[in-house]
């Protein structure tokens, strides 16, 4: 005997599941493209990363500016500038409007300073064209000063942040000019004189650089070697000095005065930051 | 009674002008306060400061004094992470002292740079990876 009541179950759950495939309408990529639109509006990072990259991969290339140039964002606030940069250049060669090019070049360039790469943000802004609007301008230019003065060209960087400052505040380009006047006669300590100092006596070029700690350091424990080198020459052998203390004499006094040039470079480049925090300020938020 | 309609209709327009200022993206020059110089972060040895017996804290003792004062010295960089002076105080306190030691020996022996392959790479700090 055939059971109806089963078969007339399994005829309801298929006209059941026939309607709701016909009702139902999965999320299309429009609808996920809204979705991460709105994540990120609302600061669902990883969750709008997630819904914008899908679209990326589905889509057929509708929204990647936007899509990109948001990616970007997220991980320049995620902090992976690398990520950041990546996404903005892609942003850029996507945008169809020449400001969108330009904002992304920017952000670009931006990141790729934050991921010390200056050299590589300098290639990006000076590939872009000279007869930019003033706004672009001078965030051009400002970020070529910070990249060039990062790589160490301070004279490209004077020039740079000139350009820049003289856009929209003219008054303010002699200051920066006497700001770079004080860094270049920054020459104090020079890591050249350090290490020689150090050569010919160990900690002196510690001293010289103004840290006493690691002098006093270098000093006693470079001299402490050398006592222990004679005493054990005195007491036993040189050749029993030479194979137990040489060694060790050898490490501490060639690292005691690398040291006090790593020691002096470091203060070389903290004065030369107090000046470019100086050169920083000079600028409002552009 | 606002309907419900009116308040999506609202929310989602401020929704949409929100999105817009963000793609105006400003610059601040004071985020790049740290592209020209970076502050060093000075090393924390955590490890060496909770310590559980009279052992730990003398070999604890030891290390500090000879990462302050004789290791800061020198010019030289251990090919490992974590390095040996490390490895040796991690290893007492993992171990025990006479394992704890014979392992740290262990390391002082293959702390040469004779067998890279034999360890993996730590890609940020490009050293090998040994840990007790």
């Amino acid at each position: 005997m055939p059971n109806f009541n089963l078969q007339l179950k399994r005829i309801l759950l298929f006209t059941a599941s026939f309607l709701l495939n016909w009702l139902v309408v999965a999320q299309d990529l429009e609808q996920t493209y809204q979705t991460g639109k709105a994540n990120f509006t609302l600061g669902n990072y990883q969750a709008a990363a997630l819904d914008l990259e899908r679209v990326i991969f589905f889509g057929a290339g509708k929204y990647d500016a936007e899509i990109f140039e948001m990616l970007g964002q997220i991980h320049q606030i995620e902090g992976d500038f690398n990520r950041s940069a990546s996404c903005f250049s892609q942003a850029a060669d996507f945008a169809i409007i020449p400001e969108d090019f330009l904002r992304n070049k920017i952000a670009q360039a931006s990141n790729l300073i934050m991921a010390d790469k200056p050299m590589l943000a300098k290639i990006e802004l000076l590939g872009l064209n000279d007869n930019i609007p003033d706004s672009f301008q001078v965030k051009q230019f400002f970020l070529l000063g910070v990249s060039e003065f990062s790589a160490g060209s301070f004279e490209e960087s004077r020039k740079a942040f000139n350009r820049a400052i003289s856009i929209n505040n003219p008054a303010s380009a002699a200051r920066i000019d006497s700001l770079f006047e004080t860094l270049k006669n920054i020459k104090h300590p020079n890591p050249k004189t350090a290490r020689i100092l150090s050569m010919i006596l160990p900690g002196a070029g510690q001293f010289y650089s103004g840290d006493i700690k690691n002098g006093v350091n270098s000093l006693l424990l470079t001299g402490g070697f050398i006592t222990v080198g004679f005493m054990v020459a005195i007491n036993y052998s040189l050749l029993d000095s030479f194979v137990s203390i040489i060694p060790w004499i050898q490490r501490y006094y060639i690292g005691g005065f690398k040291r006090a040039g790593n020691i002096a470079e470091d203060r070389l480049l903290q004065k030369q930051d107090e000046i470019y925090q100086q050169i920083l300020l000079s600028f409002n938020r552009l | 009674m606002i309907p419900m309609k009116t308040i999506s209709t609202i929310f989602l327009f401020l929704l949409l002008c929100r999105s817009s200022s963000l793609f105006g993206q400003n610059i601040d020059p004071a985020e790049f306060s740290q592209a020209f110089y970076k502050t060093p972060e000075k090393p924390r040895w955590e490890f060496a400061k909770n310590n559980t017996n009279e052992v730990q804290l003398i070999f604890s003792g030891l290390f500090l004094f000879y990462k302050f004062a004789i290791s800061s010295q020198d010019s030289n960089k251990c090919s490992f992470h974590p390095s040996c002076s490390e490895y040796g105080l991690l290893a007492v306190k993992k171990h025990g002292t006479i394992f704890g030691m014979l392992a740290t020996l262990d390391r002082l022996q293959r702390c040469n740079g004779i067998s890279p392959e034999l360890y993996e790479v730590d890609q940020q700090k490009m050293v090998l990876i040994d840990h007790p």
